[in-house]
Parts: C-alpha cells; structure tokens; sequence
C-alpha cells in the first residue's frame, strides 16, 4: 500500500482529528491571509498616498553662512545684499537628473504697491504700508500654499513654467476690485532703492483663502493679498537680468519614501556647498499617512504573532498526536517501511487537510478582512495624534511667503479613514507555498521525539 | 538448508550483564522453532536481533549467508521477514484487508480467507474483530509479506485454548506446507512442544532441548 493511500485513509477515517486539524489549519491560513490582504492594502494605499501628498526638498542660500552676505548702509537703513553663488538653471537641471525627482519650484520674492487696484488693507503703521509681498513661482501647483491646501484654486489654471506676466489673485481681492480671469492689474515695486516700472499682471487664476481673515494682520502679511506671479514678470517687476530664486527652489519627489536617498544623491552633486543648504520636507506625508504607518507595523507584528502561535499549536497538537501514534509507527517500522516514509506520510496527511483549509481560507478571509482592516484601522486611528507642525516662534510664519510655515490642513486633505481590503489569488498562492513550508516544518519538528526512538525500543513500549 | 545464522551474537543493555552471551545457531526453512525461557531472559531480544530491529554488540546475523547490516535493516524487515506479535499490532484506521495490503506482495484476499477469515470479515474495522481473528490477520499479514522468515512474539498469549490451538496450526502449515522458517518465542510448553526444535534460552546462552 502506497504512503498516499494510507495517509488518504487515515484522514477520511480519523474524522475527529481530522476535522480538529481542520479547524486549525483554517484559523491560521484565515488570518494570515487575512494579515496579508490588509498589508497589501495598506500598501496600495501608502503608496497612492505618498505621490498625492509628495515630499519636497529645498534648495536654498545658505543663510547661516555670514560670508554670503553683505551689509551695506542705505537711505532707508541697513541693507543686506547676497554675495555668494546664485543658484543657477544649470544647477536646477543636474538635481532634476536624479532618479525619483519630478518637478520644481522656484520661488523668487519682491513686494509690489497696487496701482489700479486695492489689497485688503490691514494694520497701518504709517504712509506706504499699504503693499504686499509676492512670490514668483515656477509651478504654481507645487507651491507650498496650494500643496498644503491653504490656497485653493477656485477659478483658471494654474501658474507654469512659460508663463509671461500671469498672476493668482485671491477671490477677496477679486470680490474687492470686481477682477476676474483675463483682467489685467498693475503693480509697482516698492522698494525705495531705485526706479521701477509700471508691470502689467493678466489675472490668469482665482484662489481662495479662509484661514486668519480675523486677526491681526498688516496689509503685507494677509495672506489673502498674496499675488503669485511667474518670474518673468518677477525680473520687470525687480528690474533683474536674469531670475532669482531667493526663497530657494523645491524639488518634488515622486514617492516621499526615496527622499532620503534623494537628498544624499543632491549632496553628492558638484554644487557650492559653501552657500547653499538643502532642507528635507517630508511632513505632509507624514501629517496623513500616520495611521497608515502604524497600521502596516501592527499587521506584520500581527502576521509574525500568527504564524509563530499557529505553528506553535500546530506542532504542540502534532506532537502528542504522533506521541499517540507511537503503536502505528512501531508496526510501520516492523514491516520495514522507513522512518523518513512514515513522515512522509504524516506530512502528506496534514497537507492533505492543509490544500481544502488553506482553499476555504480564501473564502473566509474574503468575509472578515474588511471588518478586520475597519476594525483595527479605527483602533489605530484613535491612537494617533492629530498632526501638528511645529510653528517658529518669531512670527516668520506671517511674513514668510514660500508657506514653508503653512500648517497642513488636513481637514482638506484626503486622509485615508479606510483602506479597501481585497483578498487575491497571489495571496492564496503564498498562503500555498508559506503553508506547506509550516507544515513541513511542524510536522518535521513533532516527529523528532518519535523518529529518534530506535524500532525495538518503540515496539517495546506498545507491549 | 539454513535461512538464518546467529553467530557469536552477545548482547546487553547496560554493557555489564549480557542477555545474550555469544550464542550461535542455524535456522532452517520449512521448519518451526520455539523458543523458551523465563521471563526477562532475552527471548524478544533475540527475535528483535533477528528481524533487524536491533543490531548486537558483538556477532553477526545472517540471511542467506549475507550479513542483515549489510542488507539494511529496514530493507533486511522489509523483505525477509515477518513479525507477529502477542498484542497483533493492527493499525486501527486500516481494514484487515489494507492491514495485510500493507505488506502485500501476494493477493490479500485468498490469504485472509486461508487463515479463516470471510471476505465480509475482511472488510470491517479490525477493532471489531476478536483477538482470534485479529491474530489471523497479523498471520495474513506475515504471510503476504512472502517473507521467508516468521518471527512470532508470545502469539497466542492472548488467546484462548482452542483459538491458541488453531493459530499454532497455522503457523505449522505456514512452516511444513509453505516452507516458512517460523521462530516462535513463548513461555508455553504445551506450545513448544509443537516445534520442530526447541530452544531454551538461559543465562545468556541458546540451548536445544
């Protein structure tokens, strides 16, 4: 009689073990499987989440090295001009070289007056406060105000790259002066050192802003006032040759999970260190994949917690069952069958059980996973702190233009409340190959005790 | 013509006191041998020795003429003999049937039917069976094995007088008839007294009465 025929037999006709292993094989396939779904699913969606939110590096002078810097005396008090090395397109094109870096933003500053139109005026501290700062941006659509979801674009398109003249107005600046797309406004530089021109603006995008309408604010730091310009304009604005990005220029990541590698990649470039500074900014991410995070660490602690306590049942019932077995294995072994046979036969009867389980598995792991995944995802929600950034303390927030100190506002933000559980075939497939290695293995271990006894001294024992 | 030898075969289980003292003898075919002694004397030692579930300490056994180590005893258990034991040792998830497929290399059915048992019979579980008839299917099982040596432990120990009487029976036909070299190990005169020789083990050392 062949091993299979005899395992075949003993499974069909020990009906109470076999149904107990049943059960087990069937718990434990269920919830790795389970595990599985959950973590594939949390993946996808980390996944999806990390290149919709981004991460950002900055590219920046390097404002802590005073030999960049020079201060003069002016009319209007001290001025400090840069005197290091601007970054240049070319430097801009050796980052945008690497691997995983999709677009940048270059971000250039000025503060213009409105000529034929009004700001939302704020605190006055005397005559010619009435101006407001803006910024020239390469993308308007990476910039931070709009990423981090304070500025929504309400109307038109966004600011890009050939761009000439175009501007983002607020929709209070809109409402205020009754602008809409396709109007143009004038504005005028307002620093005291030189002549500037009268620019022509062509309002190509309405965004609006909600946050800080009530406190106090100056004209020039309502964020509402913000005019966001391309850097052609930028250069009649400033009347420069060529364009400055003194705020520094973002590089935008395709998955925040590279951008630590990216950053080494940029450090490793042949740049002048000596003035510029390079500032990872991975928080959006972080802001809303938290529960995310946490839910993937817990799943592969709950899938390794499965598989040792599964294989630790699995091998203690095993165990005494094979010690129970220790008659059949003496008279197996009296006939002349082999040891490594009759485990072969003990293996083949488990997997004979573990190929229906692991199947059905399929089936009940398709029932509950959802709820699983629901479940342990509002319990890992509940843990997490609602994300905060950590604001500097000096008011740079207000006057800061690029919305580097922008909080994210991830009540606008897609945050992920649920993941969507699906259990595949491919997951199956490794519940196949990862089962039949655990039952190899549990079986190989319960047989140990028994397999080592000698024919004679297990005989012995049966009389 | 001898199918087995024993030569020079000691054997103990501590290394101090030998159960078995380098004893040596020969074992034919078509005849069957019983073997006597008191309890603990190392009766089921040597029938252990001789059907390659132990190997002595010194000495060498022999089937036809070649050394059972050499053979390999799992292979030695396999084709050459065949054990019956006192307790049967059915498996219990097994028909008498698939009990004597086990070994079968010959039918199992006109084997089963030989030593008595019906093919209804042959067909229940063999827990339902009575110690006689379980007896028969280890004897069918021995049998179907076609190994040339039968190496019977205490086989109508748990039986009664007249089942006992039809097992010996058996065995004898298996012995006489089919040219079977039987060796019976039992504390029973009456049993031994049906052998074709008789040994007595004492002391460590083989004996023929």
């Amino acid at each position: 009689m062949s091993t299979w025929k005899r395992a075949f037999l003993y499974v069909i006709r020990k009906k109470v073990k076999t149904v107990l292993l049943f059960c087990v094989l069937l718990a434990m396939s269920t919830f790795i499987l389970t595990g599985l779904s959950i973590y594939k699913a949390t993946d996808d969606s980390a996944l999806s989440l990390r290149r919709s939110v981004g991460g950002s590096i900055r590219l920046e002078l390097d404002e802590s090295n005073g030999a960049n810097w020079q201060y003069q005396q002016a009319a209007g008090g001290m001025m400090v001009e840069y005197v290091g090395t601007p970054i240049t397109d070319k430097d801009i094109q050796k980052i945008m070289s690497i691997d995983g870096v999709k677009a940048y933003n270059g971000i250039g500053d000025g503060s213009v007056y409105a000529k034929d139109f009004d700001f939302i005026s704020g605190f006055s501290f005397g005559e010619g406060s009435d101006y407001s700062r803006l910024p020239s941006v390469t993308n308007s659509e990476y910039f931070n105000f709009f990423t981090r979801k304070a500025f929504q674009l309400i109307e038109g398109r966004h600011i890009k790259e050939d761009d000439d003249h175009a501007v983002l107005i607020s929709s209070a600046v809109a409402e205020k002066n009754n602008l809409k797309l396709g109007d143009t406004i004038t504005v005028q530089c307002c620093y005291d050192s030189g002549d500037y021109p009268d620019v022509k603006l062509t309002v190509v995008g309405i965004y609006e802003y909600k946050e800080d309408t009530d406190s106090f604010q100056t004209t020039s730091t309502d964020k509402r006032n913000r005019l966001i310009i391309d850097h052609k304009a930028m250069q009649e604005i400033m009347q420069r040759d060529e364009i400055q990005y003194d705020n520094g220029i973002d590089f935008y990541v395709d998955d925040p999970r590279e951008i630590d590698r990216i950053a080494k990649e940029i450090k490793n470039l042949d740049l002048d260190w000596n003035c510029f500074s390079l500032t990872v900014d991975n928080s959006a991410y972080e802001a809303v994949a938290a529960s995310l995070t946490s839910m993937q660490s817990l799943i592969v602690w709950l899938i390794v917690g499965c598989i040792v306590v599964s294989v630790c049942i699995l091998i203690l019932i095993l165990s005494m069952w094979i010690k129970q077995r220790r008659y059949e294995t003496g008279i197996l072994l009296s006939i002349g069958i082999t040891k490594s046979k009759i485990v072969f036969q003990y293996i083949v009867e488990v997997l004979l059980i573990a190929v229906v389980a692991f199947g059905l598995s399929y089936f009940t792991s398709s029932l509950i996973s959802q709820g699983v995944s629901d479940l342990i995802f509002n319990q890992v929600a509940e843990s997490q702190p609602i994300p905060e950034i950590e604001l500097p303390d000096d008011g740079s927030e207000y006057l800061d233009i690029t919305g580097q100190y922008i909080p994210y506002d991830t009540s606008n933000m897609e945050m992920v409340e649920s993941v969507e559980v699906k259990v595949i075939p491919n997951h199956l497939l490794y519940i196949y190959v990862f089962g039949v290695f655990l039952v190899v293995l549990s079986v190989s271990a319960a047989s140990i005790t028994v397999i080592q006894m000698k024919p004679k001294k297990i005989l012995s024992q049966m009389d | 013509m001898s199918i087995m030898e024993i030569q020079k075969v000691r054997y103990s289980y501590d290394n101090k006191r030998n159960v078995l003292n380098g004893i040596s003898t020969a074992l034919d075919e078509g005849k069957m041998y019983a073997i006597l002694g008191q309890s603990g004397c190392g009766k089921t030692t040597l029938l252990s020795l001789l059907g390659g579930l132990d190997s002595p300490l010194d000495g060498q056994i022999l089937y036809d003429g070649q050394d059972i180590e050499k053979i390999g005893l799992a292979n030695h258990r396999k084709k050459n003999v065949a054990f019956i034991f006192q307790s049967y040792n059915l498996i219990d998830y097994l028909t008498p049937k698939e009990n004597v497929a086990l070994t079968a290399k010959l039918s199992p059915q006109p084997i089963l039917e030989r030593v008595g048992l019906t093919e209804e019979e042959s067909k229940r579980n063999v827990l339902k069976l009575s110690g006689g008839q379980q007896q028969r299917v280890a004897i069918a099982r021995a049998l179907a094995s076609d190994a040339k040596v039968i190496l019977a432990d205490e086989p109508t120990g748990n039986l009664d007088e007249d089942t006992a009487t039809e097992i010996i029976s058996i065995l004898k036909e298996c012995a006489h008839q089919m040219k079977k070299c039987v060796v019976i190990v039992t504390h029973s005169n009456e049993l031994a007294k049906q052998a074709d020789t008789v040994f007595c083990l004492k002391k460590g050392r083989l004996q023929q009465l």
